[in-house]
C-alpha cells in the first residue's frame, strides 16, 4: 500500500478518477439545473457562464447532463466489474484449488466463453431483453466479462497452493473452505486488481457503446453514451455535444488505466 | 515399554514418472520419544515427513498406512478424506525450514495463530487473542503485545521459527514433526530454539519426530535415529551406539561430521 501511493502513475490516475467520481457524485452542489428540465427557448447554446458547457437539441444543460449520466456510466462500470470479478475468482479458485475433473470442466467453459466476440454477445442479449434496465444492463455485462479473472486467479492459485504457508495451514487441519479463502485469495488479489480496473474501464466504453448504438440507458435518462448519440446527429452546429462527453469518457478510461498500471508496477516492486 | 503412537508401515512415494522418492519405510514412533531422522541432502527426509499426513502435492503417487493411536489410515485415501485428515492435522504439528515462508505474508501473527483456537478449538475470539500471546510468551517472544500485530517480514528468522513452534503448540499435539527447524538460523539462535523444543517437549509430553542432517544435533537431542538414504531406511539405531555402527554409510555421515568439527 506504501508503494502504491508513491507510484506517480497510480496517483494521476487515482486523482483523474477520484475528481470524475467527486464531481457526478456531488453533482446538486455543482449544478443547480435539472439534467432532464427541457427548455426550448434556450436550445443549441454553446458554452457561456450561464451554460457552462452550453445546451443540447432540447435546452437542457449539459454540465448537468455530463454530471448524472457520469453517476451511471461509473455506476455499470463499477458493479459490472464487481459480478465479473466475484464470478471470475468463485470458479477460478474453485478451478485451481481442487484441479483434475472439475478444473477440466470450469476450464473448458471459460474457453467456450471466450469464442463469443464479447461486445456481439452483449449485443444480442440486450437486445433480447427488449428494453433492458440499467441493472440489466450491468448485470449483462458482469456475466460476459468474468472469463480473464477466473483464468488469472486460476493460475495464481495453481502456483500458490504449493507454497509453504498453504501447507502450514493444511497442516494446522483447517478447512480447505478456509485455506483458500483466507490465505490463498488474499495473495492473488494483486493481479485481480490489476485486471478489474483495466476491465472497469472496458466496462464503461461497452455502456456508452451500448447507449450510442440506442441499446444501453434510454433517453431521457442520461448516460455519455446517449448524450453522445443526440449529439451525432447536430455535429456541425453543436460541437460542444459531442466533445465533452468524449472527453468524460477518454478521461475516465485513461484513469482507470493508469490506476491498474499504477498497481501493476507496484506489485512488482 | 512404551505405548506406539504412530506407525508407519510400507510407506512410497512415486514421481509421476514411475519414479521412487521414497520405497518400503516402517518406522514405529513412541509417545514421548525424540526419533531423529537423518540423512544426506535428497534422501528423502522432508518427503517423508509430508508424506506421514498425506499433505504432499497431488502429482506424487503416495503409498502406504499409517496407524495413529491404534487407528488405521490408508495414506491415499487420507489425501481425499478431508475429514480424517483434518483431525490427524489436529494431533500432528509440524514446524519447517525457512519459517517466514510458512507464515502468510498478508495476515499479521494475531490472525494467524487465533484461527487455530477459532476454528479448530471453537473459541471465542477474545479468548483465542488471549491464549495466543500468552503461546508467544511461552515460546520467549519479547514484546509479545507488539509483535501479534507484526506482519510475517517484520520477523527475524528465531522470532518467526518461536511464532511457527507457537502455532504448532495451538493445538496441543502428540507428535510434532520438525523439519530441518533450525538450518537458516545462525548457530546462537539455533540452540535457543532446540532447547525450546525440548523443553515444550518435556513439558507437554508430546513426541517428535526430528528431521536433521546435522549428527551432532541427533546425538543431543534423541534417543534413537534412523538413517535415510535414497529413498530406504538403512540403519535404525539407538544414538547411544551410534558409534559402534558397522554401517558404512552411517559411518561416512559420522566422519563427515566429526571432519567438520575438527575444522571449527
Amino acid at each position: 500500500m506504501k508503494h502504491l501511493f508513491r507510484n506517480p502513475i497510480f496517483l494521476s490516475g487515482f486523482f483523474i478518477i477520484f475528481f470524475i467520481a467527486f464531481v457526478c457524485v456531488f453533482a446538486p452542489f455543482i449544478t443547480s439545473y435539472n439534467p432532464n428540465a427541457i427548455n426550448l427557448k434556450e436550445a443549441l447554446l454553446s458554452p457561456s457562464s450561464r451554460h457552462l458547457l452550453g445546451t443540447d437539441t432540447l435546452g437542457r444543460d449539459l454540465l448537468a447532463r455530463l454530471l448524472y449520466g457520469g453517476r451511471v456510466s461509473l455506476a455499470v462500470g463499477f458493479v459490472a466489474v464487481g459480478i465479473s470479478v466475484l464470478i471470475g475468482v468463485a470458479l477460478g479458485s474453485i478451478a485451481g484449488f481442487y484441479g483434475g475433473v472439475i478444473d477440466e470442466i470450469i476450464s473448458r467453459f471459460i474457453d467456450i466463453m471466450l469464442c463469443f466476440p464479447s461486445f456481439f454477445l452483449i449485443l444480442s442479449l440486450v437486445a433480447l431483453a427488449r428494453h433492458p434496465s440499467l441493472y440489466i444492463i450491468m448485470a449483462i455485462i458482469g456475466f460476459t466479462s468474468w472469463m480473464s479473472p477466473a483464468r488469472l486467479i486460476r493460475a495464481e492459485i495453481l502456483s500458490l497452493r504449493q507454497r509453504n504457508f498453504v501447507i502450514a495451514a493444511l497442516s494446522c487441519g483447517l478447512s480447505q473452505r478456509r485455506v483458500i479463502m483466507r490465505h490463498i485469495i488474499p495473495n492473488a488479489w494483486g493481479p485481480v486488481m490489476v485486471n478489474a480496473t483495466l476491465s472497469m474501464a472496458v466496462a464503461v466504453l461497452i455502456e456508452s457503446s451500448l447507449s450510442f448504438l440506442g441499446l444501453g440507458v434510454q433517453p431521457p435518462q442520461a448516460s455519455w453514451g446517449n448524450i453522445l448519440l443526440e449529439a451525432k446527429e447536430c455535429l456541425g452546429v453543436g460541437w460542444w455535444m459531442s466533445v465533452f462527453p468524449g472527453l468524460a469518457i477518454f478521461f475516465t478510461v485513461l484513469g482507470l488505466n493508469l490506476i491498474g498500471e499504477g498497481i501493476r508496477e507496484s506489485l512488482h516492486k | 515399554m512404551k505405548e506406539e503412537i504412530l506407525s508407519a508401515k510400507n510407506i512410497e512415494v512415486l514421481t509421476a514418472a514411475k519414479k521412487f522418492i521414497l520405497k518400503g519405510i516402517n518406522l514405529q514412533i513412541f509417545s514421548g520419544e525424540v526419533l531423529s531422522l537423518a540423512g544426506e541432502s535428497g534422501s528423502g527426509k522432508s518427503t517423508l515427513a509430508l508424506a506421514l499426513t498425506g499433505l504432499l502435492p497431488a502429482s506424487l503417487k503416495l503409498g502406504g498406512e499409517i496407524i495413529w493411536q491404534k487407528r488405521r489410515f490408508d495414506l491415499a485415501a487420507l489425501r481425499k478424506d478431508t475429514l480424517s485428515s483434518r483431525m490427524l492435522h489436529g494431533q500432528i504439528s509440524y514446524i519447517f525450514q525457512e519459517p517466514s515462508s510458512f507464515l502468510n505474508p498478508t495476515l499479521n501473527i494475531a490472525a494467524q495463530l487465533t484461527e487455530v483456537f477459532i476454528y479448530n478449538q471453537k473459541k471465542a475470539y477474545p479468548q483465542a487473542l488471549d491464549l495466543s500471546r500468552g503461546l508467544l510468551e511461552l515460546v520467549g517472544i519479547k514484546e509479545a503485545e507488539k509483535k501479534l500485530y507484526s506482519f510475517p517480514h517484520q520477523l527475524s528468522g528465531g522470532e518467526a521459527q518461536r511464532v511457527m513452534i507457537a502455532m504448532a503448540l495451538a493445538q496441543r499435539p502428540k507428535l510434532l514433526i520438525a523439519d530441518e527447524p533450525t538450518s537458516n538460523l545462525d548457530v546462537t539462535i539455533e540452540m535457543e530454539i532446540l532447547s525450546l523444543i525440548k523443553n515444550m517437549q518435556q513439558r507437554f509430553g508430546f513426541a517428535v519426530l526430528f528431521i536433521t542432517h546435522d549428527l551432532s544435533l541427533v546425538r543431543y537431542f534423541s534417543q534413537r535415529v534412523v538413517f535415510l538414504k535414497a529413498g530406504r531406511i538403512v540403519e535404525e539405531s539407538d544414538t547411544a551406539h551410534l558409534k559402534d555402527t558397522a554401517n558404512p554409510y552411517v559411518q561416512s555421515l559420522l566422519e563427515a561430521a566429526e571432519a567438520l568439527q575438527d575444522y571449527e
